[in-house]
């Protein structure tokens, strides 16, 4: 149930240093970007932290700019709108424009940032609301149950907890290659996409590797897969405001008519963005055709293990991935 | 096997010496899978936890059958010298006159607080195997209430910790040098037949 915000101090810091002193000084300190997943755990009242840090003010984490190896680095706190307009983002690395276009709505997506974005908690309605589920630190699944509401749940690597990421954006990082570049204990780390999501046999309170204390401070884009062919597409119940049941993402670079190189990520049908690997490697040298598709088909959901009410993400996922296969025809 | 204070004795036979050995490492990897997490070294702990676990259990059972079977129960019941050895110890009083016995007082008292302490974090954690989906059968958390899950929880925690503080004096008091003769008879089989001498 929302209800007013508990008091809690605010800071605003205007640098980077500033924030990370902030966050060491305060044991229980909570950070936000754009706040929007923050004020909706506050407003439910279900996380109450006694300070507050938004780094919305700190002008490096802002913005978007070329680098030497022709990537782009992107701050963490730009925006959802200015990635999705960006026209250096939209040339090269179009998958994520037309990702973050997705997100939500344009109000949202003008003070959400990217970095909050593919950072962002699951939105498993037990977890959510409350209930002293695995990942809120208790010792039991709510939505893994015959009767439980799970039909935006996992299908796939699920240890005790059955939540998906509901990022839009993370499975475009993944499937690019980037690299989150994060402040840790006053150094500078980079921890490639891949390894940036984290599922609940690694650590089941958290979906990224970021730890109290950390700031991600921007995302490294490789040029490896810049104008690239690329796919996206997102199945949500609404059609704008919702998060993703299940979405695929798609980059892929072709010789001729065939497919020299592929990266398949889904969405929503796990804890982490689910590389499609069996598929890369069955339409990779292939032409894209009913045949590819068929194959496709049969191994985008290969290790399913559907709960009660979420079987319908098994065709959902199948389609989706031939419908990208389909769109390098 | 006959017991006497000779160093040469056959002290821990082979089929116990296999059991000991097994489930050391279980109770090491058990350890290792349920701390390392939580001290922030991140890994897939839990398949490997549960694996171990039932690994573990079979090896318990295992010494069940060679206790009951096999040995008897009779040279690990407490009685009443190992009480007079406890005080004399404490008051640090020497002095003969007690039976002669291959367990001494604080060997029986580390295996009975090992015994059940590892008995209760194991038979918790068999019924903790309800909570997760395997090969071999589906998650059921509704099998218990959830006071009663609490309470499992709270003893496979609390055992799992016991268990930690054992491990470690176990460890320590193998490698200390008066203790040798026991490791060596756990590794090879040959050792001091009595700990308590007349």
């Amino acid at each position: 149930m929302s209800d007013v915000m508990h008091n809690f101090e605010l800071y605003q810091p205007d640098s980077i240093q500033g924030a990370a002193d902030l966050l060491g000084e305060f044991d229980d300190a909570w950070i936000i970007a754009g706040a929007k997943d923050s004020l909706g755990w506050f407003k439910d009242r279900v996380i109450q932290p006694s300070v507050v840090v938004d780094i919305g003010g700190i002008a490096e984490l802002t913005g978007i700019e070329e680098t030497d190896d022709g990537g782009l680095y992107i701050g963490a706190m730009t925006t959802l709108t200015d990635v999705l307009e960006n026209p250096l983002i939209r040339d090269r690395y179009p998958i994520l424009s037309s990702s973050a276009s997705q997100v939500a709505s344009p109000q949202i997506r003008n003070a959400g940032s990217i970095g909050g974005n593919i950072s962002q908690d699951t939105r498993c309605v037990y977890y959510r609301t409350g209930f002293p589920c695995y990942r809120a630190g208790g010792n039991t699944c709510y939505a893994n149950t015959p009767t439980a509401m799970n039909r935006d749940h996992a299908l796939f690597e699920v240890s005790r907890c059955v939540a998906v990421t509901p990022s839009d954006t993370a499975p475009a990082m993944v499937a690019l290659g980037a690299s989150m570049v994060i402040r840790r204990k006053g150094e500078d780390i980079e921890v490639p996409a891949s390894e940036y999501f984290i599922g609940p046999e690694i650590d089941i309170t958290r979906m990224t590797v970021l730890e109290h204390g950390d700031i991600l401070l921007g995302i490294r884009l490789p040029a490896d897969w810049a104008n690239a062919r690329h796919y996206f597409e997102k199945v949500a119940d609404r059609n704008t405001w919702d998060f993703a049941l299940v979405s695929i993402t798609m980059v892929a670079k072709m010789a001729g008519n065939a497919i020299e190189d592929v990266a398949m990520v889904c969405g929503g049908v796990q804890c982490t963005p689910r590389r499609l690997t069996e598929v890369e490697d069955v339409v990779r040298g292939e032409v894209p055709g009913a045949e590819v598709e068929t194959l496709v088909r049969r191994v985008a959901s290969r290790g399913a293990q559907p709960l009660n009410f979420n079987h319908f993400k098994i065709p959902l996922m199948e389609n989706l991935a031939a419908r990208a296969v389909r769109s390098l025809a | 096997m006959a017991v006497s204070g000779g160093a040469t004795e056959v002290r821990h036979q082979f089929s116990d010496r296999v059991f000991h050995w097994v489930m050391a490492a279980c109770i090491l990897v058990l350890g290792a899978t349920a701390f390392l997490p939580i001290i922030g070294i991140k890994f897939d702990w839990l398949p490997i936890h549960w694996w171990t676990g039932v690994i573990l259990v079979a090896a318990i059972l295992f010494h069940f059958y060679r206790v009951f079977a096999v040995h008897g129960i009779s040279k690990m019941l407490p009685m009443a010298d190992d009480v007079k050895e406890t005080v004399r110890v404490a008051l640090n009083r020497s002095g003969n006159g007690l039976k002669p016995a291959k367990y001494d007082a604080f060997q029986k008292s580390y295996h009975w607080t090992a015994a059940i302490t590892v008995l209760a974090t194991a038979v918790t954690g068999l019924v903790m195997l309800a909570k997760i989906d395997t090969t071999f059968w589906k998650r059921d958390p509704s099998l218990l209430s959830e006071p009663v899950w609490g309470v499992i929880y709270v003893i496979h925690g609390l055992g799992a910790m016991l268990l930690l503080f054992l491990v470690i004096l176990h460890i320590y008091f193998s490698l200390i040098p008066s203790h040798r003769g026991y490791l060596v008879s756990m590794i090879l089989g040959h050792g001091p037949g009595l700990a308590r001498k007349d």
